[in-house]
């Protein structure tokens, strides 16, 4: 191959590769230190930065942003790549990309259990770090869009759209619902109050589980399962009719977070109505990957990547299903502010999130790493099955808890007196964070599991003897535009 | 609340709808089922593969 | 209609024209739940005897934010008759205008803090903070006692009446030059157990909704 033969880059991919191994860990670890806490009260110490009520933004923004974010932007960049025929654009900001995500990790994850948060749900740290978070989302965008603008295949690959919308939705998201005043350095008030900000704060919350947690995850899906089944996607009309359908219902269905709340009525009768509509999207992605296995089931069997593949559809299909029940009134009112709430989200997060994750990593990574495959197969094996009984024990475990409590909270005697104290709520389900906090050390020990298997894989990466992937040039298509890039031959 | 809000609601759901048939007719258009076919093979198109 | 299908196609095609209508799809549901709020919030006023946070309770206030109290503890409750019955009546949102951010919450591992204020003692709650499990023998709530030995910054604290009165709440000067004078040698631990003792107590009861 000639010195000028066009290559993908994927140095960065590799980056961002290691850093999802290594936030999984440590924000699955932290997961499982405060799922102790709630069972051993003694393991806070009494000590200010080991505190549960401190620790636990860690463990979501180690997984969802630092872990979840790693693995979306190193995946992306691979996809946009691979998907377009082209190198990635920019090479100097996609390096900024990472290198200013690990500080805006650090930063988060230092600065929270020392106190300095905001108290927004999933959007804790300080207007600081917001802004360099809103300089990287930026970086990020022109990147990926720079890398579209440049592809050699005219039509923009599916997966790509919901790359795309994740990126400028999560954007819009960050952005709106960060505006604060600053007091100080490490101190803001929001400049919303009340009612208004709770409905901000959930439309954001509620849509970062939307574009982050799963446009941006199906993106993966959308590249990575057919790559595996290798086999085409079961329906691409049908994937470009889910695209829309789902970036234009589940913004409304924010306002399910907040139903019996002071927020108004008739939002909240909006939030419920999109919340049922959701499931035909939801339904629908989740059927065309599974479909896409259609004829390859023996390939499944004995492939433990697309085995994650497989089980994080049916949780996809399982906890969005949930998800839209639990936004009914009459579920809600027993289910919400229970740990019923935490079986869904970790039904989502561990089910859906971290295997589609996962399997995409074990398609991705020997590819990026310069192998023919990774370097334990059984390794994979006994990291699926960690992974999977330490998520039916927890999914299990907190959904029997969260409807115990719900259960007990609204129970009334003969005489209409409610029958328990709060704190035998309390009582009940603490065998229950016993059984969570053993399946969250499954599922942690399987994530150990896999930094091993990647840190083998990355033998030749590490050693620098990887040879840099050659871009195949595809004919040139008549009408294209914008006008294919020429190959540097 | 305002009860010009409930109009301007039943006319946004309306025109995401009518936008919503309208990309589910397209997309099922006959003549993009070669263009879509072609697409979807996308991600086996590459030429890495050293197994 | 050939035509119309062109112009869809061209979306496929388009990097930008696919963000575009990609961000446009996106911003409709938002666009549609929260500008009518915005217009609206002028209308949500304080309840009756619904005051901005005195300096002490502020300090309390951001003292509750700081250690996540909020994780496990809602401040909203709902218009459920187990929840009225158990919380006392139902939260409404001219309740909450001086909240920056909201303490709503989303989860109950401990019971809700809404009305909370006045159902124990201030020498229970300090107890109770101090050490959880002297007083609720049950409870797996973390003690917090370094908020007994932390003084409270007065400085900081008019920084923040300032912040929060450029916001509109309605602090008056003569307020924010009272501030150091009421902190004067009071912990954390002080503005906490204040705040708590003041949620969901109104001065005039029968403001009932």
């Amino acid at each position: 191959m000639s010195s000028e033969t066009e290559t993908y880059n994927d140095q960065v991919v590799r980056l961002f590769l290691l850093a999802a191994a290594i936030w999984g860990v440590i924000g699955m670890g932290v997961g499982v230190f405060i799922a102790a806490q709630l069972a051993w009260p003694a393991l806070n110490f009494d000590t200010p930065w080991l505190t549960f009520s401190r620790l636990r933004p860690d463990h979501t923004f180690g997984v969802i942003f630092a872990f979840g974010g790693s693995a979306l932007m190193g995946t992306c960049y691979y996809v946009a790549q691979r998907t377009g025929h082209t190198r990635l654009a920019l090479p100097r900001l996609a390096n900024f990309t990472f290198w200013g995500w690990q500080l805006v990790v650090i930063l988060a994850m230092v600065s929270m259990p020392l106190g300095y948060t905001q108290s927004k749900e999933y959007a804790e740290p300080e207007w600081l770090i917001d802004l360099l978070v809103a300089a990287v989302w930026v970086s990020f965008g022109v990147v990926f869009f720079a890398t579209l603008a440049k592809r050699r295949i005219k039509h923009i690959y599916v997966a790509n759209w919901y790359y795309g919308a994740f990126i400028i939705a999560v954007g819009l998201l960050h952005i709106v619902n960060n505006i604060v005043l600053p007091v100080s350095l490490t101190k803001s008030y929001p400049v919303y109050s009340g009612t208004v900000d709770a409905m901000v704060q959930w439309w954001y919350g509620h849509n970062a589980v939307a574009f982050f947690l799963t446009a941006g995850f199906l993106g993966m899906m959308y590249y990575f399962v057919p790559r595996q089944a290798q086999q085409p996607l079961w329906s691409y009309r049908f994937s470009i009719v889910n695209f829309w359908a789902l970036i234009s219902v589940y913004m409304w269905a924010g306002s399910h977070h907040l139903l019996f709340t002071a927020l108004p009525d008739w939002v909240q009768s909006v939030g419920m109505a999109f919340s049922v509509l959701l499931l035909m999207p939801s339904w629908g992605s989740a059927a065309n990957g599974l479909f896409t296995f259609n004829g390859a089931w023996q390939r499944v069997a004995s492939d433990p990547a697309a085995k994650f593949m497989v089980m994080a559809l049916v949780f996809y299909a399982a906890s969005t299903t949930e998800g839209s029940l639990m936004a009914v009134k009459t579920v809600n009112s027993l289910s919400h502010y229970t740990d019923w709430t935490v079986a869904h989200v970790h039904s989502g997060s561990i089910g859906w999130v971290a295997m589609i994750t996962i399997g995409s990593l074990y398609a991705m990574a020997p590819r990026a790493l310069g192998r023919p495959a990774m370097h334990s197969k059984r390794g994979m094996e006994l990291h699926f099955w960690m992974h999977t009984a330490g998520l039916v024990m927890y999914v299990a475990s907190m959904w029997t808890a969260g409807v115990t409590e719900g259960l007990m909270w609204r129970a009334t005697d003969a005489t209409g007196a409610l029958v328990y104290p709060f704190i035998d709520s309390l009582i009940a389900v603490r065998p229950f964070y016993l059984i969570r906090f053993l399946g969250g050390a499954l599922v942690l020990g399987g994530m150990v599991v896999m930094a091993w298997n990647l840190w083998h894989t990355a033998a030749d990466a590490r050693a620098r003897l990887v040879k840099p992937i050659p871009v195949p040039i595809p004919e040139p298509e008549p009408l294209q535009v914008p006008a294919p890039v020429p190959a540097r031959v | 609340m305002n009860p010009a809000w409930g109009h301007v609601a039943g006319v946004v759901t309306v025109l995401l709808m009518l936008l919503f048939i309208g990309i589910w007719v397209w997309v099922w258009q006959a003549g993009h089922k070669q263009k879509y076919d072609a697409l979807a093979r996308l991600p086996m198109a590459d030429s890495e593969d050293r197994e | 209609m050939a035509k119309g299908y062109r112009y869809f196609e061209a979306i496929e095609k388009h990097a930008g024209k696919l963000g575009i209508f990609t961000a446009i799809m996106v911003s409709i549901g938002g666009l549609a739940e929260i500008t009518p709020l915005f217009v609206e919030a002028h209308a949500i006023t304080a309840a009756e005897g619904v005051k901005p946070y005195d300096p002490l309770r502020l300090a309390g206030k951001d003292i509750y934010v700081r250690e996540g109290c909020y994780l496990c503890h809602t401040q909203m409750i709902r218009s459920l008759r187990a929840e009225t019955q158990r919380y006392g009546d139902y939260s409404v949102s001219s309740e909450s205008v001086y909240d920056r951010p909201h303490q709503w919450g989303s989860k109950r591992t401990g019971p809700d803090l809404a009305r909370v204020g006045g159902k124990y003692s201030d020498d229970w709650q300090r107890l109770h903070l101090m050490d959880p499990r002297a007083v609720v023998g049950e409870s797996n709530m973390p003690g917090y006692p370094w908020l007994a030995d932390e003084p409270v910054d007065a400085a900081d604290i008019v920084a923040r009446m300032r912040t929060l009165k450029r916001l509109g709440d309605p602090y008056t000067d003569a307020d924010i030059a009272a501030a150091p004078e009421a902190l004067d040698g009071r912990t954390a631990m002080d503005a906490l157990v204040a705040y708590l003792q003041g949620l969901g107590v109104r001065p005039d009861a029968e403001a009932a909704p």
